[in-house]
């Protein structure tokens, strides 16, 4: 069973405390957590749970109005047990993990959860003092959420997203850009992506906030018809809006250009700056069209050694001849592992080709383009 | 420092908790090496261990049990086998992490850290499936919880999560949108692909909390007409992602029809021999409304469109804007608005499939039915009359206008038809 925490020492305060469950499968966790929380007279612990089933059972029982909540448990995992909350509780929910990817971030916010705190990498116990302060603002501000606002659309999570991302950015491992959004674009980064694309490219942008300096080119093989609905899904996965490119518009930073269907997309170069154009004369090439190789030629071409060049799962060799190309104009370039890949091919091709020394899991591609970007960032200042 | 010490304290009970959980697991691992429960907890574990050195700072410990979640994190997702060699690489990690964790407690900061090779690449070999078709039978599990169960969503959740550590749970009745709102008396069956025998599956339903009680029973599937041809895990992979963008068109072209907004969740996706289908789909005693249309072209066969009956009146007070459960009945109209919905579905399934891959395939009129499940489903097989081995499920729930609603396509292509899907797509 669950743990009911005792009313506190502090016994006769008039104020209103705010009413605490923490979820946790390790004793020593909980224990630190009981005592940081103690530390903020405004909060009260009001029960401690180790595991989802028992953290359903406590908020129906307790009635917290916030509860902390830990993902990796047994029985029901944090994210098992969001929906079943959700139904049982109106207690605004902050996940708590060391989990921390940005995936694993999207779908907790998606299921409900009003924030994400990641647990301090070091030594816990050590660090209190910066855990206590984070944790303390994070459970006032998901206090001051109504209830009833808590909203799971694509707007909110994203601003959410964002937010998080901002917020362990400037704690320390990442800073933030600085880039105004909207600047015309001096870094590219081009993806390409075909079977198993559309959630990968989601999971891509949930990770990606429109304050990167820099433009993002999308070749997503599809039937015609599907761009729209894919650049709508897109713009909601995180903060970029992404639209379906069309002829002539300016790459700006924090934007995305989803190619449509039936011609290949590429950009160019002039007075104005670097735009979209399309080669309608050209047929098409692996079987498709619009192709990526068409598209990161010209991204070559026009940004060199500031291009990123990435290649997502899909069938097929698309990319990866171009990718190389790109690899030894200077640009960075990066490929979707095998594991998390629903088709290898393209960017088991663009490894066999040399195209790239990396293949690394979706949930960490954001996280490449990031550091990418900033690389080039900070050459061209 | 006085605070420290109390948590010196708490770690040192803890990690003797997990230590033995770790050891407990193994020794269950050595008897049978693919009890994924006992992956499970010595995954958990090894986690654990590592949250909790990382948080006192003890880092050698912390890296030790890092590695040792890695390597069994491989094993829980089938990357790699649990071969004695696996398993000897844990157990002596295990052992050396108990030491380290003694020392750490003591504050001693010198033991040594014996070299051990826990990296996944280094025990190579991917998992092939674990059974093959034929050791792996079509089971139905009925779960009844206690009268005075009071989070019924919660227990059936647990009950699944646990079935599905013991093979491939492919349908359950009723719903998962109805199991997830309680829209359900207090008993509920599940589907499953597995290898495990009956009084496992029972035991691992009675464990939950508030079951009262279980049953297991081997469901008797037709032999299939032909040999199967196999089916490389990258084929199902292909075509369940054929499944994946069609549902996404699909719930486009109903969005359209209707003129609400229609929103989907992420399709489940389920590649089985097509014999297996009127079973696997769980729905054995519920009433279901279908339409049925062949498919000719470079691929033939069929594919159906079902949803509950109770899914289609809510969707026919959705169009009328009549609030929920007015339309209690089925009638002309009703089942004109549902093959209306069934053939947008289908039809948009197939033109996305059709386009994917180049083929031209020709949806015949869709049929109306309304049914059991298997009714419906053997009668579909009938009607193809070709040979057609495997069926893709693809099951999601839409949501229109915040109303649940789950619906499953089947695509059933004929052998030709599947061999020409696999031609275009590469695989």
């Amino acid at each position: 069973m669950f743990e009911r925490v005792g009313p506190s020492d502090r016994v006769g305060r008039r104020r209103a405390t705010i009413r605490v469950l923490v979820v946790d499968d390790s004793a020593l966790v909980r224990q630190i957590l009981l005592d940081v929380l103690s530390l903020d007279p405004r909060i009260e612990v009001v029960g401690v749970a180790r595991n989802g089933v028992q953290a359903i059972e406590a908020a129906r029982e307790l009635d917290p109005d916030v509860i902390t909540l830990d993902i990796e448990m047994p029985e029901l995992t944090g994210l098992e047990a969001l929906p079943h909350l959700r139904t049982v509780t109106d207690a605004r929910v902050i996940v708590l993990s060391s989990i921390d990817d940005s995936d694993t971030m999207y779908q907790a916010l998606a299921l409900g959860a009003v924030d994400f705190v990641p647990k301090p990498k070091g030594r816990l116990t050590m660090s209190m003092g910066e855990l206590c302060e984070q944790l303390q603002k994070t459970i006032r501000t998901a206090y001051r959420v109504s209830p009833g606002a808590i909203a799971i659309d694509g707007d909110t999570i994203a601003r959410t997203m964002t937010a998080i991302l901002e917020r362990s950015a400037s704690s320390g491992e990442e800073p933030p850009f600085e880039s105004s959004p909207g600047a015309i674009s001096k870094t590219a980064v081009a993806i390409a992506a075909s079977t198993g694309g559309p959630p990968a490219l989601e999971r891509v942008f949930a990770g990606l906030s429109s304050s990167l300096p820099a433009a993002v080119l999308v070749v997503q093989h599809l039937p015609k018809g599907f761009s729209a609905s894919l650049a709508r899904r897109l713009s909601r996965a995180g903060s970029i809006p992404v639209v379906e490119a069309e002829e002539g518009m300016v790459l700006r930073n924090g934007c995305g250009y989803l190619a449509p269907h039936g011609a290949h997309m590429c950009v160019e170069i002039d007075g104005s700056g670097p735009h979209i154009t399309f080669d309608h004369r050209l047929g098409p090439m692996h079987g498709v069209r619009p192709a990526a190789d068409v598209l990161f030629e010209s991204v070559v071409d026009v940004f060199g050694e500031m291009a990123v060049g990435v290649v997502l799962t899909g069938m097929g060799t698309d990319g990866a001849k171009s990718l190389r190309l790109m690899r030894e104009a200077g640009g960075a370039t990066v490929v979707q592992d095998e594991e998390t890949s629903v088709v290898w091919g393209m960017p088991g091709a663009a490894l066999r080709e040399k195209a790239t020394n990396r293949a690394v899991p979706i949930g960490n591609i954001p996280a490449e383009i990031r550091r990418a970007v900033r690389a080039r960032e900070l050459c061209d200042e | 420092m006085s605070e420290h010490a109390a948590y010196d304290q708490v770690f040192a009970e803890e990690s003797g908790e997990f230590l033995a959980m770790v050891f407990d697991g193994l020794r269950g691992l050595e008897r049978d090496p693919e009890d994924v429960t006992q992956i499970e907890a010595v995954f958990r574990g090894a986690h654990s261990l590592k949250g909790m050195s990382a948080a006192m700072g003890y880092v050698r410990s912390a890296d030790l049990a890092g590695r040792m979640e890695d390597l069994m994190g491989h094993a829980r997702d089938r990357r790699i086998r649990l071969t004695p060699e696996v398993l000897v690489a844990i157990g002596r990690a295990a052992s050396a992490l108990e030491r380290l964790v003694e020392a750490d407690i003591a504050g001693d900061t010198t033991a040594e850290v014996p070299s051990i090779d826990l990296d996944p690449g280094a025990f190579g070999a991917r998992l092939s499936p674990a059974a093959g078709p034929d050791e792996r039978r079509l089971v139905r599990v009925s779960v009844t919880l206690a009268e005075e169960c009071s989070l019924k969503a919660v227990r059936a959740h647990v009950v699944i999560k646990r079935l599905s550590l013991m093979g491939e749970v492919t349908g359950s009745e009723p719903t998962a949108t109805h199991l997830h709102e309680e829209r359900f008396d207090r008993t509920f069956a599940v589907t499953l692909r597995t290898g495990a025998s009956l009084e496992d599956l029972v035991a691992a339903a009675t464990n939950v909390v508030e079951v009262e009680e279980a049953s297991a029973e081997q469901l008797v599937v037709c032999e299939p007409e032909s040999v199967l041809p196999t089916l490389s895990e990258m084929r199902k992979d292909a075509l369940g992602e054929v499944g994946n963008i069609g549902a996404g068109h699909a719930a486009t072209a109903l969005s359209g029809l209707l003129g609400k907004r229609v929103a989907l969740s992420q399709p489940e996706l389920l590649v089985v021999p097509a014999t297996e289908v009127p079973y696997a789909f769980g729905l054995e005693n519920t009433l279901v409304a279908a339409t049925f249309a062949h498919l000719s072209g470079s691929v033939g066969g069929g594919i159906l469109a079902i949803a509950t009956c109770e899914a289609l009146l809510n969707l026919v007070d959705l169009t009328n804007g009549r609030p929920t459960d007015t339309t209690s009945a089925l009638g002309p109209a009703e089942e004109e608005l549902a093959l209306k919905v069934g053939t947008a579905l289908a039809d948009a399934y197939v033109d996305a499939v059709s386009h994917l891959t180049g083929l031209p395939i020709d949806v015949s009129l869709s049929r109306f039915h309304l049914d059991r499940v298997s009714a419906i489903l053997e009668q579909a097989r009938a009607d193809i009359a070709h040979d057609v081995p495997w069926a893709a499920f693809v099951r999601t729930t839409l949501s229109i206008e915040g109303q649940a609603m789950d619906v499953a396509l089947v695509f059933i292509p004929d052998v030709v038809g599947l061999a020409a899907l696999f031609d275009r797509l590469g695989v």
